[in-house]
């Protein structure tokens, strides 16, 4: 399509680096060639949105679950256990 | 409908996101990795490090429950196996180098107890992850032809229920689900994954490469079952 700024061999080498792209892993200036990228090509921009999209929706709603109120206890009792059994011996 | 040099106005998720991250930012680090630089000269009694180990370590409780929540996919062993974590690493606290990364060591015994005591036992079906194919393919080979498809995608994405997001996490296979689960929610480097899960970056990636692609499939599944999808996602 003619609206597709960039080549197509660029776009295949920006693609292979969505997910260190989304990592904050690549070094400032690959990251900023493929800024530079995104800006003019909306597809490559598209596809990495979405995996953008997965990874901060991972973030929101896989995590934060807390430790039920006995298992902190039972670690505390666990730990003191640890540390009396350390003294004596 | 202008010129074909129009500029991309569309607010873009991930250019506001990565423009936000300052350029050297240790995206893993969080206040409780600094409070254990403790550089006193004498050498520490048992008392005082039992006493650094509750300060320290007992802050992470929560999060290594929930790892373990995601690693067991069932509270009564993630306690379990939380529990035994804490105690391995009690036992060997004397051999953590203060100042260094006290939560990716901590993580790091979560994981091999994990893989040691539970894994084994729990005989999970899982997606065969066929990790020996090395396939940057898989993020290439998706050309980006259906541009308008990943708008929808990514709508219907976001109007999932959590409970479907977790889901969907369960059913990748456990090394893809922890390295994705390290990334995403910890917001571990690729460096420090590679280290809890004692395994070289290259295979972290492949890791993070597969099964993310993995899960995007199934929230698409997830979406389309809940109508917030059309079917035409399959065609491509």
């Amino acid at each position: 399509m003619s609206e597709h700024a960039g080549d197509l061999d660029n776009c295949e080498h920006v693609l292979e680096q969505v997910f260190q792209f989304i990592d904050n892993e690549l070094d400032t200036a690959s990251s900023d060639a493929i800024r530079k990228h995104l800006v003019a090509c909306e597809p490559c921009l598209e596809r990495f949105d979405v995996e953008q999209a997965v990874k901060s929706l991972v973030a929101k709603c896989c995590g934060g679950d807390r430790a039920p109120s006995q298992l902190r206890s039972r670690v505390l009792a666990q730990l003191t256990i640890a540390r009396e059994q350390a003294h004596l011996a | 409908m202008s010129g074909a040099e129009e500029p991309v106005v569309r607010r873009s998720p991930v250019l506001s996101y990565v423009m936000s991250i300052p350029s050297n930012s240790a995206a893993g680090k969080t206040a409780a990795d600094d409070t254990d630089t403790q550089t006193s000269g004498h050498a520490e009694s048992a008392e005082e490090r039992h006493a650094r180990f509750e300060a320290d370590a007992l802050g992470f409780l929560d999060q290594l429950y929930a790892a373990a929540l995601r690693m067991t996919r069932n509270p009564a062993d993630a306690e379990d196996v939380v529990q035994e974590t804490y105690a391995k690493a009690y036992s060997s606290f004397h051999q953590f180098t203060p100042g260094t990364n006290l939560k990716a060591w901590l993580y790091r015994i979560l994981t091999n107890t994990y893989i040691n005591s539970y894994r084994k036992k729990q005989r999970q079906p899982q997606i065969s992850d066929g990790e020996n194919i090395e396939d940057w393919q898989l993020a290439r080979a998706e050309s980006h032809t259906s541009s308008g498809l990943k708008s929808a995608e990514m709508v219907a994405l976001e109007n999932l229920p959590d409970s479907d997001v977790k889901g969907a996490l369960q059913e990748l296979a456990p090394d893809f689900r922890l390295a994705v689960y390290l990334a995403d929610v910890e917001g571990f480097s690729y460096k420090e994954i590679a280290e809890i899960m004692d395994t070289p970056i290259g295979t972290v990636m492949s890791r993070l490469n597969r099964g993310r692609t993995q899960l995007r499939k199934l929230l698409a599944e997830y979406a389309q079952e809940r109508g917030l999808l059309r079917q035409e996602g399959s065609k491509a």
